[in-house]
This record gives structure tokens, C-alpha cells and sequence, in this order.
């Protein structure tokens, strides 16, 4: 598979998530993405607020359990993916993060999942199913290192975003 | 004679997904005819609307930012965006979690989020709308949890960047 972005440029990330707390989360984590070509997506048009100066795209929201809408997402997403073809994709979830993270793999991205710190219990639904797929699976709670129920071992713990 | 303290100002909040009428009902009741406090409500969609409260139903970032500045206490849902926001402006937060029995949301993972961070003594929590009237006439002795800054812990963020530019 080729790479998207010759080894001296700075590589470029699709950071991607839905509202509240997921978007909350995703922007704590800004500081890593320094020096790096960011496109932000996400489900309410407002967020750009939340990074000025930075490319931000709205992305529809939906969840597993309305199908059109889900449908919708899945194809924005899709396109989003295709044009940009980032070397490196992030989500703090839910769905379109998880839609991202699988096509991902089709334009050569490396990827990270970073379930929520809502999760204080057992990794979310969506974070066991996208977790095998992504480059680096991640929790935000040291118990939870290594659970998921995956082949894969389950999520490392490397902090959390407080 | 001591002079009356200021209004108390609470913001409610219950998120932009889904209403939480057993949270902003019970605040409702307990602030009809009160003079100490101020409060401002986001209710959120298709929501019962209260009758002692100014309210809306949602909130773009900037106006959800304003009312955060400016109350002196938060009460909401206990949401990630809602407990971090407080964390972060330093407002201590009081946190009803909502409950998948009464179709408030999918699961109760609230209700496991809001025992942690109490926990770790970042927010209060009322487990019920039962615990709620004295949990709010306690409010103006709430305190706020540690400031947090605008950035995650530097061990996640150095292993996100090692994994960047690893390549």
C-alpha cells in the first residue's frame, strides 16, 4: 500500500468524533498533533469554534440504532476518508469514528481508538468492536487494560485526558 | 444584620442528545418561589418544559461556554462534556446520572461515571431524584473539584505522538 504523505512531511490526521463528550475529549488531545496537517470532523457545525484556524468538517450524527441516518454518516464518512487519505486517524468515538477507523484501512491510515473515560466500567460496545481493527486501542482506566474480551489482548492504558 | 449573599446562579444542563425531564422537573419544584437563586436551564429536544425556570432547549458552544462562565454551579446529567466543561472553568458540578430503566438513555453508565468521579472528588452526586432537593439546597457549599487544564494527561499525549510520527 502506498503512503499517503512523503516521509518529510508532517503527517496528515483525520481526528474524528461525535458530540459532547466524545468532541470534549478529542480536543484534550490537541498537544499531540502538533506539527501535523489536522482536519477535524465532527457532528455539529459549532465546533469549529472550539479550533480556530484548524479545517474542521460536519459530519452527520447517527448511531447504530437509526439505520438511514447511520447510512448517511457511513457514506460522508466514507468520502471524507477517501479525499483526504490521512496517514493517521484518531477517534474518542462513537460511530463515525468507528465507520472511519475500518475504512481506514483501505487508504493505508494507521489508527487510533481511545475509548471514553465514560467507560469506567467495561469498554464500550463500540470500543470492543472497532478495538481488534485499530492500530492502537486504548482506555482510560488502568483496570481496564487488556479487557474487551479480544483475541488482540483488549486496550493498552497510556493515561487519560485528565 | 448580615446583608442577604448574592443570588446563587445554577446552570442546568442535560446534554444536546436526549431530554432529562426527572432532573430538570425535580429542579423545577425546588426552585419555585426561591429568591437566593438564579437558575437557567438547558433542557434539551422534545423536553417537558418547566414553569418556575428560564429555559432552552439547546445551546451552540459559544452561549453553552457563557452560561459556564457565568453560573456559580452547575447541575446536570452526569455527561462527559458536561463534568469535564466543569472541570475545566473550576465550577463544581452536581450530577444526576441518568437511568436505561427509565429510558433516559442505552445504558447506566452514568450511574458507574458518576460514583467514580465522585469518588475522586470531582463532582457531587445525587443517585436519585429522591437525594436531589437536599443535594440542591446544599448547592451554595459545593466546592469544585481541582481546575483541570485544556489538555489530556502528558503520558497519553507522548504516546499519541510517538504513534504519529512513528512511521
Amino acid at each position: 500500500m502506498t503512503k499517503q504523505s512523503a516521509p518529510s512531511q508532517p503527517p496528515k490526521i483525520l481526528a474524528i468524533a461525535s458530540g459532547g463528550g466524545h468532541w470534549v475529549q478529542l480536543l484534550r488531545l490537541r498537544p499531540a498533533f502538533e506539527g501535523c496537517r489536522v482536519t477535524y470532523a465532527s457532528v455539529r457545525p459549532a465546533y469549529a469554534d472550539d479550533i480556530p484556524g484548524e479545517r474542521f468538517v460536519t459530519i452527520p450524527d447517527a448511531t447504530r440504532w437509526d439505520r438511514v441516518r447511520l447510512l448517511k454518516m457511513m457514506i460522508r464518512v466514507a468520502w471524507l476518508v477517501a479525499r483526504l487519505r490521512p496517514d493517521v486517524i484518531i477517534s474518542t468515538g462513537a460511530a463515525p469514528g468507528y465507520v472511519a477507523i475500518r475504512l481506514g484501512r483501505f487508504v493505508g491510515a494507521r489508527t487510533v481508538w481511545l475509548d471514553s473515560i465514560a467507560n469506567v466500567e467495561e469498554i464500550s460496545m463500540s470500543g470492543r468492536k472497532i478495538g481488534p481493527h485499530a492500530d492502537l486501542w486504548l482506555t482510560q482506566w488502568e483496570h481496564l487494560a487488556g479487557s474487551g474480551g479480544a483475541a488482540s489482548g483488549g486496550p493498552q492504558w497510556k493515561g487519560a485526558v485528565i | 444584620m448580615d446583608s442577604p449573599a448574592a443570588p446563587l446562579k445554577v446552570f442546568v444542563t442535560v446534554g444536546a442528545q436526549m431530554p432529562f425531564d426527572r432532573l430538570v422537573q425535580a429542579v423545577d419544584r425546588w426552585a419555585a418561589g426561591r429568591t437566593d437563586c438564579q437558575v437557567f436551564a438547558q433542557i434539551g429536544p422534545e423536553a417537558a418544559v418547566p414553569e418556575n425556570i428560564p429555559w432552552t432547549e439547546f445551546l451552540e458552544p459559544p452561549q453553552f461556554r457563557e452560561k459556564i462562565d457565568w453560573c456559580d454551579v452547575l447541575v446536570a446529567h452526569a455527561g462527559m462534556g458536561s463534568i469535564l466543561t466543569a472541570l475545566q472553568y473550576a465550577r463544581p458540578i452536581l450530577v444526576l446520572p441518568r437511568r436505561a430503566a427509565f429510558r433516559e438513555t442505552r445504558n447506566d453508565h452514568q450511574v458507574a461515571t458518576a460514583e467514580r468521579f465522585r469518588d475522586m472528588g470531582k463532582v457531587a452526586v445525587a443517585m436519585t431524584e429522591d437525594d436531589l432537593p437536599s443535594a440542591l439546597d446544599r448547592l451554595r457549599s459545593l466546592e469544585a473539584g481541582d481546575r483541570i487544564d485544556s489538555a489530556a494527561s502528558p503520558q497519553l499525549i507522548d504516546a499519541l505522538r510517538s504513534f504519529i510520527h512513528a512511521r
